[in-house]
């Protein structure tokens, strides 16, 4: 090639290369949302005077133009495979890849959080509970189990447990962490399999003093292409994971409702399946109070559960061993207002809670 | 806006192009100025009213030096033309300095002023500055055409972060300029480099940065790794900008002058200074160093001089004493090399003069980055083990780890190797074919990866816009 056609070349394939961006963008229709990243996309912003002139208007274009770009996914993945590649970044925004494990690298401990999820937990021992069986537990998040291989910062586990347990009165500790292993979880999200869950509601079951039932689960639907949170994160090229559902007589008979309106709720609702988070399959998602009922159950025995995202896929199958599981998301309701809704008459009560949302207590009420 | 956006390239870039050199010569200044205004207004929509009264302030005041040259009006439209520039320049970036020095000193209770900087007017009134002087000083021909003049302020390649581009250098250019294949490619080439030095190091050695900031475990490793990664940084982000504007400046004809070259592998401060921020040094040595005397003058005169010029160096970078220490720490040690080192320097080897060189350049960043002069003296004290704080944490290393790639590049990126490995390659006929095929191509995969880091959002903000 000589020096004038190269000369030409460069300008003509630069310009090319930017004005095919721009038309291709402006053609192509906005989205609504990112199934990858499960948030709504910016769309286009509406001028208005005064945003003109303080700028917000040209932040919102700018905001707009980031989330419309043309082949969006694919040049957040252009971006995360010369991170990792070419820098050879171990993270890429705190998550990173262990065999076919997408890891969030949570390693900040919260002392403050800590001391105040025990705290919190106390007065509600104090305030509601007086003279039940307690027991709490902590699920560890994906870190806990690959970064000592994979050289990547982790919690200061040993004294996440021992904040708890100093600020935690009346209630007896269940060690869940030998229970579970990284595969228990699902490969993009941090989510519980619920296939997992089976295991982990039989040594919940041995150490509440329950005779762990015996009717085996078979599984009922199967949902392929489930893009879990970190996913969209990592922008790498990762298979999605598959959702499977478990069923057994049992489950079948399980009556669900939602406490502050008395709403009947699906134990599994597949049209949640097909929304921004599929996770809200397990009985609606996130909601502040629920009850399941077992019709089936030879017990009177009820169990109330303390807990964040991870006991909705668990819930079903601890309602095989009670006769009722009431599920309380204090993310959602304060516990000052749970009479209202709920008789403290004798249950039994776990506290359940992952690694994340304690190191985070402050969202807890 | 910001070169290093999705509008611009996307949007601003291509249109901007495609207008400019459909319409006949004769117009070509109009667009220019046009689009410059919108590029400013974008970014900073009612500071715009300001950039325009700068700029014609500028036009008027050299008609009137001009007017009435070798008369006392004359410099009396200077003094003016300096004073408006200097007062802008002052309320805008100083006021709130000056009022909480009053408060602190005074133990006053003056309410600080509710204003933001407006974005690059360091650097246009400086260039206004220039014209007028010269004008006063008969170096350069008044420019009777206001929206030449006016182009010349707000051309937004150099507009908001230099380099410092004084009218003598592109005078010229206004009135007419050539344009050619060979330039614009040459300008494609600066502008795509400099794009990918700002984008894909210095965001990435921002991450570094704002990790160290966010240390959950300090200790020395991570307080040197965060002064070195601000180093490097800084000179990524703010020479990419220059490469950029020069880039911009001569795909549309102008040949700006170099900002930088490879400050980092200088052997002596006085040699770092010569090939960082070099129109910024230029600037103040002809219009504030060389008018007190330079170096033409008794011992003490020349320490006034230097310290006055070094102190106006870091006041002009930010208003706050950190920055103003930082300016003078350079210009007392220019005083050493000058008066107490001088030929003795030259003996000792290379590598420890340039090891001595980046130490006192990342301790200067140290100070120049930090918040406070207080917030400085501290990560000093991290640095040097003054702090209560471990020799090595588990979070420095896996982030000196995690980062390794990029600092190595940034490390080998600000030596001229890699530049001078393709011109020894390129020697031979058949690289030369080779890498003639492949540059277009590159650059293209440059723009590639470098819209990937756009799209994912990543942070983004140029350090030298606050100047």
């Amino acid at each position: 090639m000589t020096t004038p056609i190269k000369h030409m070349l460069i300008p003509v394939l630069f310009v090319g290369f930017l004005f095919t961006g721009m038309i291709t963008t402006l053609l192509t229709p906005d989205q609504a949302y990112s199934d990858a990243e499960r948030r709504r996309l910016r769309q286009r912003p509406i001028p208005d005077q005064s945003d003109i002139f303080d700028g917000d208007y040209y932040q919102k274009l700018e905001q707009y133009s980031l989330d419309q770009f043309t082949y969006r996914e694919r040049f957040r993945m252009i971006n995360a495979l010369t991170r990792t590649r070419l820098f050879n970044q171990q993270d890429i925004n705190g998550i990173y890849r262990h065999g076919d494990h997408l890891i969030k690298m949570d390693y900040r401990l919260n002392p403050a959080a800590l001391r105040y999820a025990g705290n919190l937990f106390s007065t509600i021992i104090e305030t509601h509970l007086e003279g039940m069986a307690i027991h709490y537990g902590v699920i560890p998040d994906k870190n806990h189990f690959t970064a000592p291989q994979s050289h990547h910062l982790q919690y200061d586990y040993p004294r996440l447990i021992s904040l708890l347990h100093a600020n935690i009165t009346g209630a007896t500790y269940i060690d869940v962490f030998e229970t579970l292993s990284l595969d228990d979880y699902y490969r993009t999200d941090h989510h519980l399999r619920q296939e997992a869950h089976v295991d982990l509601s039989r040594h919940l079951f041995d150490h509440l003093g329950i005779k762990a039932p015996g009717v085996p689960h078979t599984v009922y639907h199967t949902h392929a292409g489930f893009a879990g949170s970190y996913y969209g994160q990592a922008a790498l090229p990762l298979e999605k994971d598959t959702i499977r559902l478990l069923m057994n007589p049992t489950i079948a008979a399980l009556e669900a409702f939602e406490l502050q309106n008395e709403n009947r709720l699906p134990v599994y609702d597949l049209d949640g399946l097909e929304s921004i988070d599929p996770y809200n399959v397990f009985l609606g998602g996130q909601m502040a109070l629920r009850r399941i009922e077992n019709p089936t159950s030879t017990t009177d025995k009820e169990l109330i559960v303390f807990g964040d995202s991870y006991m909705t896929a668990l819930a079903p199958l601890l309602a095989e061993g009670y006769a009722s599981v009431t599920l309380i998301d204090l993310r959602f309701v304060s516990h000052t207002v749970l009479d209202t809704y709920i008789d403290f008459n004798d249950q039994d009560v776990l506290f359940l809670y992952s690694t994340t949302i304690l190191n985070d207590a402050f969202m807890l009420s | 806006m910001v070169f290093s956006s999705l509008n611009f390239l996307y949007y601003f870039l291509p249109i901007l192009l495609i207008v400019y050199f459909s319409v006949p010569s004769r117009f070509k200044n109009l667009v220019l100025f046009s689009f410059s205004l919108v590029f400013y207004f974008y970014g900073e929509p009612v500071y715009s009213i300001l950039l325009i009264g700068s700029s014609f302030s500028g036009y008027l005041h050299g008609r009137l030096i001009h007017a009435f040259k070798g008369t006392n009006l004359a410099k009396t439209f200077l003094i003016s033309s300096i004073v408006v520039g200097l007062s802008l320049l002052g309320f805008f970036k100083y006021s709130n300095f000056f009022i909480e020095n009053i408060n602190t000193i005074f133990k006053a209770d003056l309410g600080l002023i509710g204003i933001v900087l407006p974005i690059g007017i360091s650097f246009y009134t400086f260039q206004v500055l220039s014209y007028t002087i010269d004008i006063y000083r008969g170096e350069v021909a008044v420019q009777k055409n206001a929206l030449d003049f006016m182009m010349y302020v707000a051309l937004f390649p150099q507009l908001i972060a230099g380099p410092i581009v004084r009218y003598e250098t592109i005078e010229n250019q206004l009135r007419g300029r050539l344009h050619t294949f060979s330039d614009v490619a040459y300008g494609i080439r600066r502008f795509t480099i400099g794009l990918a030095k700002k984008v894909l190091v210095a965001n990435t050695l921002a991450e570094l940065v704002v990790h160290f900031e966010n240390a959950q475990q300090p200790s020395v490793l991570f307080f040197w790794l965060g002064g070195i990664a601000f180093t490097l940084q800084i000179y990524f982000d703010f020479s990419g900008y220059s490469d950029m504007a020069l880039g911009l400046g001569r795909i549309f004809g102008f040949k700006f002058p170099e900002n930088f070259r490879y400050p980092y592998i200088a052997r002596s401060i006085t040699e770092f200074w010569r090939r960082w921020h070099i129109s910024l040094g230029m600037w103040f040595r002809r219009y504030v160093y060389i008018p007190l005397g330079g170096n033409r003058v008794d011992k003490l005169k020349l320490i006034r001089n230097i310290l006055i010029v070094w102190f106006l160096t870091g006041f002009w970078h930010g208003a706050a004493w950190n920055f103003i220490i930082w300016g003078l720490l350079y210009g007392i040690l220019l005083l050493m090399e000058k008066l107490v080192l001088k030929e003795a320097i030259e003996r000792i080897p290379g590598i420890i003069r340039h090891v001595y060189v980046m130490f006192v350049v990342v301790i200067g960043f140290v100070l120049f980055n930090a918040e406070s002069l207080a917030e400085g003296l501290h990560n000093l004290g991290g640095m040097f083990g003054l702090l209560a704080v471990p020799l090595v944490s588990p979070e420095a290393l896996y982030y000196l780890i995690s980062y390794s790639g990029i600092i190595l590049i940034g490390v080998i990126g600000s030596t001229p190797l890699i530049a001078k490995i393709i011109e020894l390659l390129r020697t031979y006929p058949h690289v030369r074919r080779a890498t003639d095929m492949m540059e277009p191509v590159f650059y293209i995969l440059v723009l590639l990866l470098v819209t990937g880091n756009l799209v994912d959002g990543s942070f983004n903000p140029f350090i030298y816009f606050r100047f």
